[in-house]
């Protein structure tokens, strides 16, 4: 590798703000699962007994109460017996096998019974400020039969299985922010253990992975009497949970600028503040050595039946074994991590250059641990209307100078995003095949910046921006986004969003490495499937003793 | 019904859409019911009336004429307070000693919202009074203060300017208010976003998503 000087200073939004960064992101631990173990740690939150009212096949209610220092949390769990030909992971879906919400404190009867009314029900019940998250989950029918027979003759699953299919349910929804009625997240903001991003969601997940691993635990003593035996410790930490996401989940990415701008940063900026670090210790490169060692693990047990995905990580793998096999030969380590990045970035695929960029920040807690307070959204960015035109014009021009070139012409416009009156949820439609591009959303942002520029040129440079507005009402969207990008420079995807080259699955991979998901498995270019919390702690003691030393896990080969 | 605080914004920004307003304005609007929940005033009926009344066929750009620095607010179409509000608060904090001045806007109490919403960076206050100097509301850091009853809602003439007088106080919207909404406006609001929706074409049932999701 070459040698390095320190590199200070943050990557810029050209370079990460694009499909072939985005998606490549990998968790980090500054990812929201992350946090709030280590926030659940920290303060040294305990846990209630669960109180399990199930039947011998698992079906009935389940309560687990989590105690922080402040409040008490509870987990209400339904379960119950379905068709087979009514259980779908589609959000349309009317029944599961599986529904939770998360209670703001420890229900009483009367409410256990105003839940079991509206819960199970899903989109299609009304609920109060008191529940935080509303969530659903199936089994993986045949895993979860494979474990509980398992268990019930006294064996541990195969860890040729569990390496396949890693968890024994899958969510098809986590709601959050007053949908349906529940609380909005300004009732809990101010909440500390709740400042971090999405905390309650990932709290309500965490909870959901502790009640499918009791749950299959409860089958298999029904089901094998003396004879049945619990998970063993290590194949409990490695299941996680299962998720189907496709493109829902993407205008989130697109229609919160500022947010994700934030959560960008301090990525880059920890990157940044561990790459000027100029003696990292032998006991730092030790930390870094020995994620790395178990990232080529999880890389080797990464499953995926797509052929461009299979490939990818087959190259990552064989750029992190170089980079191993480099770092135990090194003499001087003076700005290691610089050398390294600079190195992974110019010379690795980006798969392998994010995992890198991953793996740096592991040794360095006490570093930049601290970022995850910047990372959530207090007030927005107002527009400042009476900035001058010719102000406005510069910083246009140097903001979204990629979408102001003589290549974007009008024939790049392929796509268009709709929500579907079937499925409720946003879907990809192509100009000239399909009907509806008149009700599509307005995310063809490269192609606004070209008006907006046009419509500054068409009058004085000395007139306001609030001129502007009122004469381009409909640029105000547009104008907010430029706005904002002045102090969150990473909050635009610098790309054509409705272009031939949209890569759906670029949107879904930054947005779940940011909540920590592991094992992208793409079914299509618009879905795909991962797993949350595999390997993370899957008990309250479990956690107390080892919290945050979970990224990349892997299960190994039977003893 | 009770709707949460989030849940009737995004409500409101699909029916804005559902009526044909560009995103920016759509997501703006839903942004005004805050400052009118924060003064008491039953921001779900006003924010839904406006919006229904707009879907009559108000254009999004404002009616209007500028002399010197006195924008004149033709507000005589169905609203023209909603989008032309949002516009006109813009280009009223746009520049020093800026006014406007116009006639019958659909409610008043709307278009202060936007004038409170838009101006919030701006450090000033305005008021929006009636030609005989009666002030009917003002704004304060994002918030809208009223002052006279509901009959004044919809003044004949009215005049909106930079007022120089010390602060009000201002309360924040309660960390547990929710937004009180009759059946019916529920349901016209759910009929106006639902002009948003588009049905699945053959192939986007094929290849819209995948199968499976």
């Amino acid at each position: 590798m070459d040698s390095a000087s320190p590199a200070l200073k943050r990557r810029t939004p050209d370079e990460v703000m694009t499909f072939r960064t985005l998606g490549a992101m990998f968790p980090t631990r500054l990812s929201f699962m992350r946090l709030l173990l280590r926030c659940m740690a920290r303060e040294k939150w305990k846990m209630d007994p669960p109180r399990l009212s199930l039947d011998a096949q698992g079906y009935g209610t389940a309560i687990y109460t989590i105690r922080t220092p402040q409040r008490a949390y509870s987990l209400v769990a339904f379960s119950q017996e379905i068709p087979d030909e009514r259980r779908t992971d589609r959000v349309i879906a009317e029944v599961w096998d599986t529904t939770y919400v998360l209670y703001d404190g420890i229900p009483d009867q009367a409410e256990m019974d105003r839940l079991s009314n509206c819960v199970p029900l899903q989109e299609a019940g009304r609920f109060t400020p008191r529940e935080l998250v509303l969530s659903r989950a199936n089994k993986s029918l045949r895993m979860f039969d494979h474990v509980a027979n398992k268990l019930a003759s006294g064996q541990q699953p195969a860890l040729a299985d569990l390496r396949r299919v890693g968890y024994l349910m899958r969510t098809t929804a986590v709601y959050g922010n007053g949908k349906f009625g529940i609380a909005d997240r300004s009732r809990i903001a101010d909440r500390a253990e709740f400042q971090a991003p999405f905390q309650a969601e990932m709290l309500t997940v965490w909870l959901i992975r502790l009640f499918t691993l009791d749950l299959v635990e409860h089958v298999a003593r029904h089901r094998g009497g003396a004879s049945a035996v619990p998970l063993a410790i290590r194949i409990r930490r490695f299941i996680g949970i299962g998720n189907a996401t496709g493109l829902g989940m993407a205008p989130f990415l697109i229609n919160h600028p500022e947010l994700i701008g934030r959560w960008i940063e301090a990525r880059e900026t920890a990157i940044a503040r561990v790459r000027g670090i100029a003696k990292p210790t032998r006991t730092e490169i030790g930390t870094f050595l020995r994620c790395a060692e178990r990232a080529l693990s999880y890389l080797g047990e990464w499953p995926v039946e797509d052929s461009g995905y299979a490939f990818r990580i087959r190259t990552t793998i064989h750029e992190i074994e170089g980079m191993i096999t480099w770092l135990r030969s090194i003499t001087d380590p003076t700005y290691l991590w610089d050398q390294i990045a600079c190195h992974a970035l110019a010379k690795f695929s980006p798969d392998g250059a994010e995992m890198t960029l991953s793996l740096i920040l592991e040794p360095y807690g006490d570093l930049i641990d601290d970022l995850e307070e910047s990372m959530s959204l207090h007030d927005g960015t107002p527009i400042r209307a009476d900035q001058t035109l010719s102000d406005l014009r510069r910083r246009l021009v140097a903001t979204y100078g990629w979408a102001l070139g003589p290549d974007l012409s009008q024939e790049r416009r392929r796509h268009f995003w709709y929500v579907s009156a079937a499925k409720q949820e946003p879907r990809l439609g192509e100009i000239g095949e399909d009907e509806g591009d008149d009700k599509a959303f307005a995310f063809d942002y490269a192609f606004q910046a070209r008006s907006l520029l046009a419509a500054i040129d068409s009058l004085p440079p000395d007139a306001d921006l609030g001129s502007l507005i009122l004469h381009h009402p409909e640029l105000l969207d547009l104008i907010e986004r430029l706005e904002i990008q002045q102090s969150k420079p990473f909050a635009e995807i610098r790309e054509n969003l409705v272009g031939p080259d949209l890569v759906p699955l670029a949107l879904l991979r930054c947005k779940l490495a940011f909540f920590g998901a592991a094992k992208f498995d793409p079914l299509s270019d618009k879905w795909l499937r991962v797993t949350l919390f595999q390997g993370a702690p899957s008990s309250i003691a479990d956690l107390q003793e080892t919290p945050d030393d979970w990224i990349f896990a892997h299960i190994g080969q039977e003893h | 019904m009770e709707l949460a605080h989030s849940e009737f914004a995004a409500l409101l920004t699909k029916a804005a859409r559902g009526v044909g307003l560009p995103d920016g304005l759509a997501r703006q609007n839903a942004a005004l019911v805050a400052p009118l929940l924060t003064a008491g005033l039953p921001a779900a009926e006003i924010a839904a009336h406006v919006l229904t009344s707009f879907a009559t066929g108000a254009s999004v750009k404002a009616d209007h004429r500028i002399v010197g620095k006195t924008l004149f607010l033709a507000a005589d179409k169905p609203l023209s307070t909603f989008a032309s509000g949002i516009g006109a608060a813009y280009w009223l904090a746009g520049g020093d000693g800026r006014r406007i001045e116009g006639s019958t806007p659909d409610d008043a109490r709307w278009l202060l919202a936007a004038i409170a919403y838009c101006t919030r960076a701006s450090g000033k206050i305005y008021a929006i009074r009636q030609p005989d100097g009666q002030v009917i509301g003002t704004t304060c850091d994002g918030a809208v203060i009223m002052k006279n009853s509901e009959a004044d809602m919809q003044p004949d003439k009215f005049v909106i300017e930079s007022q120089s007088v010390s602060a009000h106080p201002t309360s924040k919207i309660p960390a547990y208010g929710t937004v009180q909404i009759s059946p019916e406006t529920a349901t016209n609001l759910t009929t106006l976003a639902s002009f948003t929706l588009v049905a699945d074409s053959e192939r986007s049932c094929l290849k819209g998503a995948g199968p499976g999701n």
